[in-house]
């Protein structure tokens, strides 16, 4: 598996886009500011849903009303971030397919993706059971607020790792122990980092 | 009558004042954004024109 | 026509007085001046625990950007909801004061937040960021946002604002955006410099 994606990294990494990408001062930081700043549609509106389930924020306005209106925005801002995202690993594909940051980041994606399933189809189990009386409650049920307060730590933690991906302490460059080799990913003999 | 039109005025213009100090608060704010990223997208044209002419 | 009913322009002459009193600082020598009397502080961060602390541990400095990127999300999901509100694009069918009053407690925490840990990483490179323009204008954009919030937008979202001029209220909104979307993109434009 690994040999794997280290062979796609490397095949990746051929592609001339990618090395100007890289190299490009302003292209790449434009493209890494973009990836940055649009947290703050995505996260942004996706914190407000997640502390208007916790009765933390936004109390006062019905809590489907702050999910439903704020979703488009925050697909949005998501797609940003993908789009962006995908760019700046294309940009430097080896040593992000083998930065431990990048793979925790990529579990912890995917962890927050299946709890956002999850989420609204509770959201629309609730909906239909309880007749939308639990919208205007401070608090939303129980089962809603375990799934943001889930939302909020994964988040926190994806952009945490997101940050340490440009710290290269366990980076394959540095011959980490057999135990972070394994987990990162680092092929025997590789050639490229 | 008078008791009555009085905080009403006092309270329009306070909005009126308000109103005029956001109109021009925003409008500097708005000249200073527009000459800054002027100014920061001409800087890169120009680093960009040196690098690959 | 007595003077109680003229009306009393003490805030806008407050703002524009604070405009010239920037720009007359601005052209000055007041302003290098200032600027070399702020250096012994910069120095003088970079040794306190924040600056020492920051400099040290490269894990906690990058951790606690994280969490200064997560407040500013925060943030930015506030001020685009309070300034979409404005601009009628989100919550049209939501009472105004509502969601202006929502948004600014989660503002004010979030800019809490954002100001702490904005302070413990100008600590960690504080010499650096000295001798950055660009972190200078963040500050400057900072400043002016700030002050625009408390000083003028705020008060002005006190009064009934169904009353107040919609125009007003859209320039109010683009000028918000404007001035944030600055303070952020100069923000991540730092880490670039140097």
């Amino acid at each position: 598996m690994n040999q794997l994606i280290y062979e796609f990294a490397t095949w990746l990494d051929t592609h001339s886009w990618s090395t100007q990408l890289h190299e490009s001062f302003y292209m790449y930081n434009l493209v890494e500011s973009t990836h940055v700043l649009a947290l703050m549609v995505s996260l942004g509106m996706l914190f407000l849903i997640d502390l208007r389930m916790l009765g933390l924020a936004f109390v006062d306005i019905p809590a489907t009303a702050i999910a439903h209106r704020l979703l488009l925005p925050m697909l949005i801002g998501f797609s940003v971030m993908i789009v962006t995202g995908l760019l700046l690993f294309y940009a430097i594909p080896v040593r992000t397919s083998q930065s431990l940051w990048f793979r925790i980041k990529v579990v912890l994606l995917i962890a927050a993706a299946v709890n956002a399933w999850l989420f609204h189809r509770r959201m629309q189990d609730a909906d239909s059971s309880a007749g939308g009386s639990w919208d205007l409650a401070v608090k939303a049920p129980r089962r809603l607020q375990i799934g943001a307060a889930l939302s909020l730590s994964f988040w926190v933690l994806i952009v945490i790792c997101g940050r340490l991906i440009a710290y290269d302490w366990f980076d394959c460059r540095g011959e980490p122990s057999t135990f972070v080799s394994t987990i990162t990913g680092c092929v025997a003999d590789q050639t490229q980092f | 009558m008078k008791e009555t039109t009085e905080p009403q005025n006092t309270s329009n213009n306070a909005s009126k004042d308000a109103q005029l100090a956001a109109v021009i608060a925003s409008s500097v704010i708005a000249v200073g954004f527009v000459i800054y990223w002027t100014i920061q997208i001409q800087d890169m044209r120009e680093m960009l024109a040196l690098a690959y002419g | 026509m007595s003077s109680r009913m003229l009306p009393s322009y003490t805030r806008s002459v407050a703002v524009i007085a604070t405009i010239g009193l920037c720009l007359g600082f601005a052209f000055s020598n007041a302003r290098l001046d200032t600027y070399s009397a702020l250096l012994p502080l910069f120095e003088w961060m970079e040794t306190t625990p924040f600056g020492v602390i920051g400099k040290t541990w490269g894990a906690v400095f990058a951790t606690v950007q994280a969490v200064h990127l997560l407040a500013m999300a925060v943030l930015g999901g506030a001020i685009l909801v309070s300034d979409g509100r404005l601009l009628s694009v989100i919550f049209t069918d939501v009472p105004q004061r509502q969601v202006q009053d929502a948004c600014h407690r989660l503002f004010v925490w979030s800019l809490l937040l954002s100001i702490i840990t904005g302070v413990f990483m100008a600590c960690g490179v504080a010499i650096k960021v000295y001798y950055l323009n660009v972190f200078w204008y963040k500050m400057l954009a900072l400043t002016v946002g700030v002050v625009f919030v408390f000083f003028v937008r705020r008060p002005l979202l006190r009064h009934d604002i169904e009353n107040l001029n919609p125009w007003v209220l859209r320039m109010v909104a683009v000028a918000s955006l404007m001035i944030w979307f600055s303070v952020a993109a100069t923000g991540r434009w730092i880490g670039f410099s140097g």
